[in-house]
């Protein structure tokens, strides 16, 4: 990374024209307007140029500077100045990943469901102060846009390999993305309390690798508990349940935490309970469960969209499907063997 | 449109199982086949140039189609629109068997469909949520009823 300084003092009606050849990734303008010169007629202007160089990007820079008597025409070439450094950024010699923007808007405004929305407000990296946006949550993809009808997307943030932190001092009602040593924090408040944690509970849970965790967990203790309630004979069902909840240790923070953290990407990591402040231990309403086998994946209903089938659903809801047939299959064997024993008896006893 | 950009590049460095050197073909007439390596990373497919330590670009792998276009080629359609497909050229037919399953899994809404038919049929079994020991059992994204398509967002016509 090279830094170059260049300063400019201009003076009296003279045109200026200076062609740079600068490693440019990021380009800082500053324009200062030093008051009257000695003679009082011509203001001395000085513009400065200060550059950081990375990946030996080279970009030929043209920059006009009018210097007169009025401060306005220079305020205006300051101006020019700044649109061109724009531009600089936003073209191709400037090597940036391309993240196919159609796709996440496509993504964002398609029928999956959202997981949290609402307004934010969101901390601006360079001045620290603070801009209401509409955020929108869906999977591991944090959208933002100036207003929920807006058809233009400011931006999204990719929601791995970051911790979620509340923020009890400073500004109120505050947390932050925290992506590690050398990677962004962005810092945001909510208007009160419950949208804090509402919004930190949300963001804790939206990650691929925390979402593929449970999954697994959740695959184990379906297999375990088909093998013990699914083809069982006789014995009565709830008590005997014995999934091995020790394989999932549980990590219990004490009430008076301030931070909470979760980070998101190694494979081994523990799933944690977040605190559970306001919340008893509520029962999910039995209504919502009454109506189960509704809410499996649909095999009457319309058909999932594209490449979402896989052969191993299937071959589970197969199974599903399978067991009630397996049962009463093993009951009529029981009834027939039971039939089978009783007629080798001979039915007269003859002493 | 922002995005971050460093925080995606970092996460294309992570350690991935299904990376591999495949020829990629763009969606576009005229896009000819190009040699790259190709790394999936949570519901993203990267995509780097050969020996390069960042990636070129970032697909999102939602709402696509994936399918098997012959032996050794598959290809992932986005947008609704069919007749505009990125292909890959595999090296063998396992390989490509590997690319497309991995790809469909890696979606986060088929885990988030899997997560609920796994809590369905836990409950139904157990009679227990199996989500009430992290508790996460009222997080809207696990939701039961997440099983059935939402309302776009944008009214449209049925």
């Amino acid at each position: 990374m090279r830094d170059e300084q260049l300063y400019l003092l201009l003076g009296g009606s003279v045109v200026f024209q200076i062609k740079l050849l600068i490693p440019v990734l990021k380009c800082h303008f500053s324009f200062r307007h030093d008051g009257a010169g000695e003679d009082n007629k011509a203001p001395l202007l000085s513009t400065q140029l200060h550059t950081q160089s990375c990946n030996n990007t080279h970009v030929s820079f043209a920059a006009k500077l009018l210097a007169n008597n009025n401060p306005d025409t220079a305020c205006r070439a300051s101006q020019r100045l700044a649109t061109k450094r724009q531009n600089i950024l936003k073209s191709d010699n400037i090597k940036r990943m391309k993240v196919h923007e159609k796709l996440l808007t496509h993504y964002l405004s398609c029928t999956s469901p959202v997981d949290k929305e609402g307004y934010l407000n969101k901390k601006k990296m360079r001045t620290a102060t603070f801009q209401r946006r509409w955020f929108v949550l869906k999977a591991n993809l944090l959208f933002y846009q100036e207003r929920p009808a807006d058809r233009h997307l400011l931006g999204v943030i990719v929601l791995e390999g970051c911790a979620v932190r509340c923020l009890a001092a400073e500004e109120q009602f505050a947390f932050s993305l925290v992506f590690g040593p050398g990677l962004k924090t962005y810092t945001f408040a909510a208007e009160n309390r419950q949208a804090q944690e509402s919004w930190v509970e949300a963001l804790m849970s939206a990650s691929h690798c925390y979402l593929s965790l449970l999954v697994k967990n959740l695959e184990r203790e379906y297999e375990e508990a088909k093998q013990q309630h699914g083809c069982r004979a006789a014995s009565s069902s709830s008590s005997a349940l014995s999934l091995s909840m020790n394989r999932i240790s549980l990590a219990v923070p004490g009430p008076s935490v301030d931070v909470r953290e979760w980070r998101s990407f190694s494979a081994s990591a523990v799933l944690q309970a977040p605190l559970a402040s306001t919340k008893a231990a509520t029962k999910k309403s039995p209504k919502l469960w009454s109506r189960r086998n509704a809410y499996v994946t649909p095999l009457n209903g319309p058909a999932l969209p594209y490449g979402e089938w896989s052969m191993q659903e299937f071959s589970q809801l197969h199974d599903y499907y399978g067991q009630e047939v397996e049962r009463v299959r093993e009951e009529w064997l029981k009834s027939k063997r039971v039939e089978d024993d009783t007629s080798e008896e001979d039915l007269i006893d003859l002493g | 449109m922002r995005f971050n950009e460093k925080e995606m590049v970092s996460l294309s460095r992570q350690p991935s199982e299904m990376a591999a050197e495949l020829g990629m073909r763009g969606p576009k007439k005229g896009d000819v086949v190009k040699r790259r390596l190709v790394k999936l990373v949570v519901n993203f497919l990267f995509y780097f140039r050969i020996d390069e330590e960042e990636p070129i670009g970032a697909l999102l792998l939602e709402q696509c189609r994936v399918e098997k276009e012959d032996k050794q080629t598959f290809s992932i359609a986005f947008l609704d629109e069919a007749e505009r497909k990125y292909v890959f050229e595999c090296d063998s037919e396992d390989q490509c068997k590997e690319w497309i399953d991995a790809i469909i899994k890696a979606s986060y809404e088929f885990m988030r469909k899997n997560l609920i038919f796994y809590r369905t049929e836990i409950h139904r079994l157990t009679g227990k949520d199996p989500l009430e020991q992290y508790g996460i059992s009222d997080e809207a994204r696990f939701q039961v009823s997440n099983g059935l398509q939402a309302l776009p967002r944008e009214s449209s016509s049925l």
